[in-house]
């Protein structure tokens, strides 16, 4: 059980990373964009946002430096909406949130939830996202039900779901028992292409209806996330490697695993791992093929003994206590010389599947959609992230190069299925789009 | 409104393809639904040849050059130029260490200690040749008045927030002990002036004792976080 939150709160496990990372250029952040059928109400949604993040105290919080970790201190001050700014993700400072870790923004019809991954994890910030739409919805008198699965604000906020779950399933090893090795990665390929000139990311959504999609994956037996990490390696193939007759290239894709899934949690704070999954490009790969490797490598990633190791690990390093007594401005300088030296190539993209965002039947005449998108950078030019919400499936890709091309033939290999695809883009590629 | 290149519905009322850039159509209104428009000020990425460190290194290089060609060539005997250079030092400094920082009071206070008793001793080191006899007024009342002006603001800014910012309690803590740090060195033979050393050790004393007695639930909740490992 995890202690009363006393004003502060320790990051976790994870989160201790994220913010050595941060850098003026690169921050971990996603952005998870509800897209509703009527235009949004900003003062509505002001006063929503105010009431919902009194009931998340994981949320209310700012990030502090301390001597030997970063921390979260509980935040006295109120958050507020944003109008939606061109740049997608922007860089998220105590400056320009009003010291929150956390945007919520909006554009028309879509509400924009931005987060810096030291608050939460995708699954975390879903709760967060749906419980200010029901706060939004009820104040704009809409008749909407939580239905059991909302976090509403007149229910009581419970320890657990600020609990650090990776040190609750970490169990004590020695040294030699942790699979170091399979932490350290391989050298993989880097998507080549022009970075964009200007600030952002690029952004395309593809919508596709979930049940069609669903059967073409029946036709193939496999899963949806097998399938778009199939195509999607495909198309890095077709677009980035053949035509420029390299060598076998090893794709490495990083998949977060909801760690929620195997080990009981209700934390809404970060309880993820990644996945690797690697591929040799020749040209003799299928989609049978490839969708049967990526089905063996999460299944064996995702057994539970697995995962327990790892979480043994990185909860082992947070632990090793030569590294808790480093001050905190070293950790820094010893993380950026050594992710400047071994930090490279180590991931080609980032795919995460999400699956279904379950919302209450009564928001179905409310909420049109969902996507989530992932910041890309030069470490991972292309982020791939899929979900489901009601009928609808949507896939995202951010990136920091200005080609398509992938994007064009992940979606021609969607229309050959036979998929009837819409496709939206902020155009960042493009001047005078509009 | 649908490509026929791609085979796709564009989910927007844009003119072109997103994916293979072909024109929709050529006239009325297009508006992009899902995405902000974007614009040249937003797209823009901030140039940085013309960041404040690059404008202030030129201007401060060309009044440095300019002082030390004076210097050199009017005054050869008094280096003043040493005290341009460390007043320029301390402008940069203070723009990126104080004013620009997200770092803690504590540590912003501290280098502006640094920093002016790096001016104080480059001009103490430009005059005393000058003078007959030797005078160390840095270290003697210098410092010490530094240092009480220091914990007597901290210390009452501390006294007056720190229900709202306890993270003012340590900042007092830390410049508290430094302001020791003159007692010190009367004690190593530095300090040859004792009422300043005496006023500054008084006051920093004072502080401690006065927050740890009035707030140290507090300050120990406050050197628990900040510490934690």
């Amino acid at each position: 059980m995890a202690k009363r939150f006393s004003r502060w709160l320790r990051l976790d496990n994870s989160a201790k990373i994220f913010p050595l990372m941060a850098n003026k250029n690169t921050q971990n952040l996603f952005c998870l964009t509800f897209r509703l059928y009527e235009k949004v109400n900003a003062a509505a949604l002001n006063e929503a946002l105010v009431k919902t993040v009194r009931r998340f105290p994981s949320f209310n919080v700012k990030l502090k430096t301390g001597v030997f970790w970063n921390y979260f201190e509980e935040h006295t001050g109120k958050p507020r909406v944003y109008e939606a700014k061109p740049v997608v993700m922007r860089r998220i400072s105590s400056r320009n949130c009003n010291g929150f870790a956390f945007r919520i923004s909006y554009f028309g019809k879509n509400i924009y939830g931005e987060f810096f991954h030291a608050v939460t994890d995708g699954a975390g910030a879903a709760e967060f996202m749906k419980s200010l739409l029901f706060t939004y919805f009820t104040m704009l008198g809409k008749n909407v039900d939580g239905e059991q699965k909302i976090m509403t604000v007149n229910s009581p906020s419970n320890p657990d779901e600020y609990e650090d779950s990776f040190l609750t399933y970490y169990k004590k090893k020695k040294l030699s028992q942790l699979p170091i090795d399979s932490l350290k990665g391989q050298t993989a390929y880097k998507i080549a292409g022009a970075e964009f000139e200007n600030a952002g990311n690029g952004e395309i959504n593809v919508y596709a209806k979930a049940k069609d999609f669903v059967a073409v994956c029946k036709k193939y037996g496999c899963t949806v996330t097998e399938m778009i990490g199939a195509l999607f390696i495909l198309s890095l193939y077709e677009t980035k490697i053949k035509p420029r007759n390299l060598p076998s290239q090893n794709i490495q894709l990083f998949v977060p695993i909801n760690l929620r899934r195997i080990f009981p949690s209700v934390t809404l704070r970060n309880f993820s791992l990644f996945s690797r999954i690697g591929v040799m490009t020749s040209d003799d790969m299928t989609v049978e093929g490839l969708t049967a490797h990526i089905h063996e490598k999460l299944v064996r990633d995702t057994r539970k003994d697995v995962l327990e190791d790892k979480i043994s690990t990185t909860v082992y390093a947070e632990k090793f206590l030569p590294l808790r007594l480093t001050p905190l401005f070293i950790k820094r300088f010893i993380f950026n010389i050594s992710n400047l030296f071994f930090g490279k190539n180590k991931k080609t993209a980032t795919f995460s599947s999400v699956g279904i965002l379950s919302l209450p039947e009564s928001f179905r005449p409310l909420v049109k959609d969902a996507n989530y998108a992932i910041a890309a950078n030069d470490k991972s030019p292309i982020t791939v992230t899929a979900v489901t919400v009601f009928d609808t499936i949507c896939i995202n890709f951010t990136r920091s190069i200005t080609d398509t091309e992938t994007e064009k033939r992940f979606v021609k290999y969607l229309t050959d299925a036979g998929l009837d695809v819409s496709v939206s883009s902020n155009y960042w590629e493009v001047d005078n789009a509009l | 409104m649908r490509c026929k290149y791609c085979g796709i519905n564009v989910d927007d009322d844009s003119r072109i393809c997103p994916l293979c850039h072909e024109i929709l159509e050529d006239d009325g209104k297009p508006v992009n639904a899902n995405f902000p428009p974007k614009t040249a000020a937003s797209a823009k990425k901030r140039d940085s040849r013309f960041s404040f460190s690059n404008i202030y290194i030129a201007v401060a290089a060309v009044i440095f050059f300019s002082c030390l060609g004076l210097n050199l060539g009017l005054t050869p005997d008094v280096l003043w130029f040493t005290v341009v250079f460390a007043v320029l030092l301390y402008g940069y400094l203070t723009v990126v260490n104080t004013v620009m920082s997200s770092s803690s009071l504590w540590l912003k206070i501290f280098w502006q200690i640094v920093m002016i008793t790096l001016v104080l001793w480059a001009a103490q080191s430009v005059l005393n040749p000058l003078m007959e006899e030797r005078n160390n007024w840095l270290a003697d009342y210098a410092l010490p008045i530094l240092l009480t002006i220091s914990v007597l603001a901290l210390g009452i800014t501390a006294a007056c927030l720190f229900h709202k910012e306890p993270s003012l309690l340590v900042d007092n803590l830390i410049i508290s002990l430094i302001g020791l740090v003159p007692i010190i060195l009367y004690a190593a033979d530095v300090i040859d002036v004792l009422a300043p050393t005496i006023v500054c050790t008084v006051v920093c004393a004072i502080s401690l004792i006065g927050f740890i007695a009035f707030a140290r639930e507090e300050l120990w909740a406050e050197i628990v976080r900040r510490f934690h490992f």
